[in-house]
Parts: structure tokens; sequence; C-alpha cells
């Protein structure tokens, strides 16, 4: 009988440093290199919390021109003759609609059909330069702003940055982003505002413009073993494309493919895959083939593995700038526009939520003690062991970033416990069972707002699910094994039933 | 009794808030609103807390103070409402400290040459520009030389910063808290639907109703006590929905018990 007392005594002494050791490991440390360093991950944090700071990037309406090709026909040039006769050099250059006077424009300009036209009486063609504004008067209005505003919003999103912020101007459009400062971040972020999105699938002879954005339903980015390099890879983009787009594209597949003509000589037809203006693929279709999808390599026979990890980085990028659609209005950046900035916490957030979480903790454990006396103190040595586990939990976890909303998720899980102790406390029989049935019914509500936020990409939300989801995880488990035995050896009849 | 009380106090309040709201809007926090920053480089290290006592010297208006730049060696004064004379005494003071030379001329510079399409000055004759610098005085109050208004590198400027639209801000947190409380709501309806009659109806109508009204009980209060909106907000709000959920879900525990305990 007496051994029978000792067993249990040992077992409640057994648990007891099991949780102090818990404890010690998550507030401390485990020892390194002869107790004098400590090793414990570190959490990670927020951009409020850890004063990481925020980049500010201001991006600017473009007001630059370029230049362009287009391709007139006779008539039109006659018109463009007298244009240029008609108006100032000064107007010329600047306003949208009209042909550069610039005398290169002229030289370089190309008579493609001349021969031909004589022959087949068809109108002469001729190639002129223009140069136009990048954003046209036509589109610098509110409503682009806003449009432009959404888009990015939407490609931000998709990159995975959600912790930002974005203001616009909506008198001259120009918009200010700011986002945690992470150096790599930065090009990138430049890379999705400025990048226009425009993707056209031309003709590659005459120009014309086959498929456009308007077509497209949606990018994927994908790679494969390289077909010709050896240990290369190629990064592909792959449109599918909506109903409208999938017919037109069917028939150009017809129409695009090697054919022999009378001579037995073969004639290549292709397109050319254009996004923003930059041709990135030239291709035709095999006379035979069924096509539903457009795959077209960016990068191939990329072995290094630097240019690998930038190279699916861009592919992925133009897939993301492609899916949010074309922007209506281009910006740029200049010297000025990206900055750092420290965050302004007016308090340390860590250290004032350690002491919420003490004095939380103490309120409720004195209650405790007041009511249940030496029960109330295992509750409260099963609680530290609780809010140890979880902080390991959270800590070795990857993809828990705390948030002050996980910090506070964090107090929300220690209270939970603990009303999960106290209504363990108050059963004798089947103590956890019958607390468990109880719990789950009042947490159910809880656990649905944890669920859906764990999905909702908002840095936020995360950090409350994935806190919360792991707290009650670990209240479960904890509560079934530590708790109970804990509760069941200190019971009185059970010291009773060991001593008798 | 008390809980009419309550529910006419709230509504109140509720009423007070649209109006406040409607009037004068919310008190926005200074990152949250239209602002002006200034941005000074020191070009060597200092203690921020130095500087939030010379911005506290200087503004009348909430600003908010932080290091720019990775070295350190950078401030930036985010400010509501800035007057001119306001940048004057903050230069006044950076300069006495720290022993720079900075004018307010410096610091606007970049702001007037964005307004005044200026970027390009070095290709305008004497004239344009002396007619520049004419309309600069009458618009700013400041007189440049041509030689200053060439200067494009400045370590003082002066951005205009546009506010945060409160839409944009809370846009992200509406779906999922819909998602999430439709969910708890159709959970009401099932768990809760033997307490009384219709009560699969009655308990999420119960509970929409509540929440609807203590949500916009605490909108209508930050409005009318006029405290700062910032990027706590659906925190805040979101909190106070989750805690309102518990307490909700406890309260219908102990009736579905106490009904059990009754029928037995």
């Amino acid at each position: 009988m007496k051994s029978n007392k000792a067993i249990k005594n040992l077992t409640i002494l057994a648990v007891i440093i099991l949780i102090l050791i818990l404890a010690f490991i998550s507030f401390i440390g485990i020892p390194k290199n002869k107790l004098k360093d400590w090793e414990k991950p570190d959490y990670s944090f927020s951009k409020e919390i850890e004063g990481k700071g925020v980049s500010s990037i201001t991006f600017y309406v473009d007001d630059s021109t370029k230049e362009i090709e287009e391709v007139v026909k006779s008539e039109d040039k006659e018109e463009t003759e007298e244009n240029k006769s008609d108006e100032s050099v000064e107007d010329t250059v600047s306003v949208n609609e009209t042909v550069s006077t610039d005398e290169n424009s002229t030289e370089v300009a190309d008579t493609t059909n001349e021969e031909k036209s004589s022959e087949d009486e068809e109108p002469e063609t001729t190639t002129v330069k223009k140069t136009v504004p990048v954003n046209g008067d036509g589109v610098l209005n509110k409503d682009n702003y806003k449009k432009t505003k959404s888009i990015i919003q939407e490609r931000l999103k998709e990159y995975g940055i959600t912790d930002y912020s974005i203001r616009l101007n909506e008198d001259n459009g120009n918009l200010n982003l700011e986002i945690p400062y992470d150096h790599d971040d930065i090009d990138n972020v430049v890379k999705l505002v400025t990048s226009y999105g425009s993707v056209e699938i031309i003709d590659t002879d005459t120009n014309e413009v086959l498929l456009d954005n308007s077509d497209i339903k949606n990018a994927k980015a994908y790679y494969q073993p390289s077909q010709s390099v050896d240990d290369g890879f190629d990064f592909y983009l792959q449109f599918e494309f909506n109903n409208d787009g999938l017919k037109k594209y069917r028939d150009i597949t017809k129409q695009y493919v090697e054919t022999i003509d009378s001579e037995g000589e073969s004639k290549i037809k292709s397109i050319t895959i254009k996004i923003d203006d930059e041709d990135k693929y030239v291709t035709y279709f095999a006379a035979d083939g069924n096509y539903t999808y457009l795959g077209f390599p960016l990068y191939q026979g990329v072995t290094d593995e630097e240019t690998l990890t930038k190279n699916n980085e861009d592919t992925v990028m133009t897939q993301y700038i492609i899916n949010s659609g074309k922007l209506p209005i281009v910006y740029t950046i200049n010297s000025d526009s990206v900055y750092y900035m420290e965050t302004s916490n007016v308090f340390n957030i860590v250290k004032v939520s350690v002491i919420i979480l003490i004095v939380a903790v103490a309120i409720v454990a004195i209650f405790m003690i007041l009511k249940n006396k030496k029960l109330g103190i295992f509750s409260l040595l099963l609680e530290i062991g609780y809010i140890a586990i979880l902080l390991i939990i959270i800590r070795n976890s990857n993809d828990i970033i705390l948030t002050i909303t996980g910090l506070i998720s964090i107090l929300g899980a220690t209270l939970i416990n603990y009303y999960f102790l106290a209504c363990m406390m108050k059963h004798t029989e089947n103590r956890f069972l019958v607390t468990l049935k109880d719990m789950v019914l009042r947490i159910i509500p809880l656990l649905l707002f944890t669920i859906v936020f764990i999905y909702s990409n908002v840095l936020y939300l995360e950090s409350i699910g994935k806190v919360l989801v792991w707290g009650m995880l670990i209240s479960l488990v904890y509560n079934a094994t530590l708790s109970n035995l804990l509760f069941y050896l200190c019971d009185k009849e059970t010291i009773e039933g060991a001593e008798k | 009794m008390k809980n009419k009380l309550l529910y006419i106090i709230m509504l109140i309040a509720i009423v007070l808030g649209v109006i406040v709201i409607c009037i004068k809007g919310f008190n926005l926090s200074v990152d949250f609103s239209k602002h002006q920053r200034i941005l000074v480089n020191i070009d060597t290290e200092f203690d921020i807390k130095d500087m939030k006592k010379i911005a506290k010297e200087s503004f009348k208006s909430d600003y908010k103070v932080r290091k720019s730049n990775l070295f350190g060696t950078a401030v930036i004064f985010d400010v509501k409402d800035v007057s001119d004379e306001e940048i004057r005494n903050l230069l006044d003071k950076i300069n006495e400290k720290y022993g720079t030379e900075y004018n307010i001329k410096q610091v606007k510079l970049p702001q007037i040459i964005e307004e005044m399409n200026l970027s390009d000055i070095s290709s305008m004759t004497d004239d344009e520009i002396n007619e520049k610098i004419t309309t600069i005085i009458e618009e700013y109050d400041l007189e440049y030389t041509a030689d200053e208004l060439k200067e494009t590198s400045s370590k003082v400027r002066l951005i205009n910063v546009e506010k945060i639209k409160l839409y944009d801000y809370l846009k992200p947190y509406i779906l999922p808290s819909i998602i999430s409380f439709v969910l708890v709501l159709v959970y009401f309806g099932i768990r809760y639907c033997k307490l009384e009659k219709n009560a699969w109806f009655k308990e999420p109508f119960k509970l929409l109703i509540k929440t609807v009204l203590i949500q916009l009980f605490l909108i209508s209060a930050i409005a009318i006590t006029r405290i700062p909106v910032n990027e706590y907000l659906a925190v805040a709000l979101i909190s106070i929905l989750m805690l309102q959920i518990i307490v909700e879900t406890v309260k219908n525990e102990n009736r579905a018990i106490a009904k059990k305990g009754k029928k037995d």
C-alpha cells in the first residue's frame, strides 16, 4: 500500500518535473556550449512587432513618350503628308494621334508592298514611326487611376504581400505603396506595378494582332527539364483561352503552319507572342495538331542555380501580371521613389503582451487556488506547461507569423485552456471525456472562425487562425494526458484508495 | 427591461454616430489621413527621442516621427497639418542641434518642381526661368535663384502623402469575417433548433441582430469619442466579434443544458 502511494507521489513528481522542463525549454532555451549559450528558435513576428520597417515606393504616371511603328495605307499616307505640312513640329511630337515629323521617321519608312501593289493594284502600305505619349491623354482619368489601383492590389495579393498600404492621388494618379521591408521584394514589387501586362499574339510577317489579353482566360507558369540542354530547365508560360479566344486560336493553329508550295519549297507562316511590346517567342503549328492551350518557353536551357531561381520568379511574376489584367496606365519610378521607414511603435508590443498574459494568468490562478486549493495549484502548474508547449510549437512552426492578433490569440488560447482545466476540476468521473463534450460544443463557433481565417490570406487573420487552432489542438492532447493524469493522481479518492 | 434599456442606448449611440460620421467623418490617425511628410537627412546617427522632442516643440497637430534610412541617419516627420512657420521652426531646431543648414526653400523645392512641372528647367531659357521664379514667389511666397531651381539633389524634402481609404484597409477582412459569421449562424440554427419554437430561425436571427448592433455601436462610439482610427480598428472589431460569439455560445449551451435538465 505504501509502495502504491510512493508510486503515485513519484508519478506526480515526474509530471511536475516534465512540466518544469518544458517551461525551461520554452522560456529559457536548450543549453548549448557548457551552459554559456541557450538555443531557442526565434519567433516570426510581423513588421509592426519586429520593427523591421517598411519600404515606401512612390510610382508616378509615366509622362514620357515612345516611338511606335504604324503601317499606313496609301490613302492614309497622303493624309499623313497633309498633316505633316499643316501641323507644327511641337504639336506633332507631343500629341498622341499625329505622325511624327521627325525626319528620320520618313527616312526609315519602309515601303513593304510597293512592287506587289503595282502588280495586284492593292493599296500601297508604308511603315511610319510615330512618337506618342506612353499614356495617351484619354487614359488619364479618375476611373483608370482607380482601376489601375485595384489591378495592382490584385497583383500584390497574388504575389503574397497582404500586409501593405496603398495610397492613390486621384488628381494626378500617382501611387504610393508601403510594404514590409525586404530588399528582394522591392524589385519584384516595382516590376509588378510598372509592368503593363499586355499580351499580343501577332502575325510575324504583317504584325496583325490575332489574339490579345481579352482572349486569354488565364496564364500559368511551369517548368520542366530542358529538351536542349542536359541538366537544364525550361520555364514556360501557358495560356488558356476563353470561348472566343479558343475559337480564334483554333483558326490560327490551322493557318499558321508549314506548307509546301507547287515548287516543293517549304513556306512557314508563324506567330509572334509579345508581352509588354517585347517579342517573347515565335512559333507555328503542326497542320494536323489539335490545340487547346498555347504554351511557350520564356527561358530555355537554364542550368545555374541563381538563374534558375531568378527565371522561375520572373515567369511566375509574369503569370501574376497577366492574370490580374492589363493596366490602363503605365507607371514609372524615379530616384526619390524608394525609401525606408522604421515602424514607430509607441510601446514594446511583445513586452506589454507578456505582462498582460502574466497578469491574466495570475488573476485566474488566484481565483482557482482559492476555490480548489491543491488542485488549483496544480492547475496553475498545468497552465504554465500548456503555455510552454504552445510557445514551443509557435516558435518552431515555419508558417506562424505572430501579429498583434496572434499575441491576443495566445492570451485567448491560454484562457480557453484554463477554462478547460476549471471544467475538468468540477468532475471526478470520466473527467476528461465529460469536459471534452462540453468544451467542444462551446468552441465549435470559434473553430469555424479560425479555420476560415487560416485560409483568408490576410496576415492578421491567419495569425489568429493558426495560433488558436494549435492552441485548441494542444489543449486537447495536453489535457487528455498530463492534466487528466495529474488530476487523477491528486484526487482525494485516488489518494485514499492508494493508502487503503 | 435591462436589455431594452441597453438596446435603446445602443440605438441612440448608433444614430449619433451616423450623424457624426456624416458631418465630421472619423478621426483618422496620421497614417490614415492625408498628411505631409518631411524627410530630413541628418547624415549622422541621432537619438529618435531628441527628434520626438523637437517635433513636440514644433508641431501643433498630430504627428509621427521615425527613422528613415537603413543607417539610421535620416528622419521622417509625418504631420497632419503643417504650416511653413512650423517647418521653419523644425529646421531651426534641427540646424541648431545637428549643425546642419537646412531651410524651408530646400524642403519645398521638390514639391514645387513637381507641382509646377519644372523637371526640365535646365532646358528653359533665362526668360522662362525668371517667369517661373516670379510665379513661385506669388504662389509659394518663396524666392529662388535659377541655380537653386536647377539643384536636383536635396537632403530635405516635403512629400504630400495621400490618405489610405478606410475601405481599402478593411476590404481584406470583410469576406473571411462574413464567411465565418455565416457558418456560425448556420451552426446556431442547427445546434439550437430545439431550444424553443422556430429556434432554427430565431437563434441565428438574434445573433445576427445582436452582432450588427454591437459592431455598429462600436463604430459609432469610435466616431463620437474621436478615438483615432488606425491599423488596429479591424483587429479590435474582429476580436470583439469573436468574444461575442463565444459568450453567445456559452449562454446557449447553458440554456440547452438547463432545458435538458428540466426534461429529465
